[in-house]
């Protein structure tokens, strides 16, 4: 008897466990935009624009949009991350940054590798506080 | 004594209680408190200009000069040497270490040749007289006067600052411009400038 209500409470306990893993989604397609950001917190209120990346002078430069979708001012801080062929670390570390927002407000960010290595980037994300 | 002043005398005790308390409790700066922080992290402690900036300006100017027509047309390595950087702020800032930076940044995406500025120079003088008047070493193994390449170009620049006050806000603007001269030609074949807005609020405490 004892055996039962135990395999029964186990299944309760069990359902909502692979029901959460059921609601989390898929990860982003390999090389889709949003395969590139890195969101280190919650930043519920930006949401991802167009995504550009274009080799000048045979250097990496990518061209991100955010946008802010709630009615508030609000910021957050980014930096792009520079990878080679193999995934490596490519030129400088940089240093992070802040990006405020307006109401509503779209804002673009431009980056350039600084070294000819990189062929591939990530733009970290995380609340600015 | 009455009752109200009785409770005046206990207010103003507890409040000197309370100051001396957190006078003594003052944190020491070298007690042992002592973490390792991130340097590429957003510094913010104060509002006079920091690495942060640093990071920010020399980004800027290297990712600019890198896409530059200068770095895109040439068939040969531009070479540059790095001369002032003249600080026009009310602040004391170590304006080479912001040079040096950019240097640093330039040097390693491979696509300029730096040339010794007068710094570098001194250093290489003072090796050469070594070299040459210590009697130690073989004539046909050191390093002779007269091989140096000068550089094509100059990079050179100014910081300045606007600092503006209303009431309890501090405003201050940084504005860093670089320039670089074709030295043959003295034609400025690039310019940047990158400005840096820092605001803050007098604290009540």
């Amino acid at each position: 008897m004892n055996k039962k209500i135990f395999l029964k409470a186990c299944r309760v306990a069990l359902i909502p466990i692979l029901l959460a893993g059921c609601a989390t989604p898929p990860p982003p397609a390999p090389n889709s935009a949003a395969s590139k950001l890195v969101f280190l917190s919650d930043l519920s209120d930006i949401a991802q624009g167009q995504l550009r990346a274009v080799n000048v002078n045979d250097f990496l430069t990518v061209e991100a949009e955010f946008v802010n979708t709630s009615g508030s001012f609000t910021s957050l801080q980014y930096r792009f991350q520079w990878l080679d062929k193999s995934g490596m670390e490519a030129g400088i570390e940089e240093s992070w940054k802040v990006l405020n927002f307006s109401p509503t407000q779209a804002q673009r960010i431009k980056a350039i590798a600084t070294s000819k290595k990189a062929t591939d980037f990530r733009i970290e994300l995380k609340e600015n506080n | 004594m009455s009752m109200q002043t009785k409770i005046l005398a206990l207010g103003v005790a507890f409040a000197a209680t309370l100051a001396a308390s957190g006078c003594a409790n003052q944190p020491a700066y070298s007690a042992g408190n002592v973490q390792y922080g991130d340097t590429k992290a957003v510094e913010s402690l104060t509002n006079e200009i920091g690495l942060t900036d640093f990071q920010m300006m020399a980004e800027k100017m290297t990712t600019s000069l890198l896409t530059s027509p200068l770095i895109a047309g040439s068939r040969e390595k531009p070479t540059i040497t790095v001369s002032d950087i003249k600080n026009k702020t009310s602040e004391h800032i170590d304006t080479r270490a912001i040079a040096l930076k950019i240097r640093t940044q330039l040097q390693k995406s491979q696509v300029v040749r730096f040339m010794s500025d007068k710094a570098d120079e001194k250093h290489a003088l003072t090796e050469l007289q070594r070299q040459g008047q210590s009697g130690r070493y073989k004539a046909s193994k050191t390093v002779k006067m007269g091989n140096a390449e000068g550089a094509k170009y100059s990079l050179y620049g100014e910081i300045t600052s606007i600092v503006k006050r209303a009431d309890d806000i501090k405003n201050i603007d940084y504005i860093l411009n670089l320039t670089l001269e074709d030295l043959d030609s003295s034609e400025i074949v690039w310019t940047e400038e990158k400005e840096i807005r820092k605001t803050s609020e007098r604290s009540m405490f």
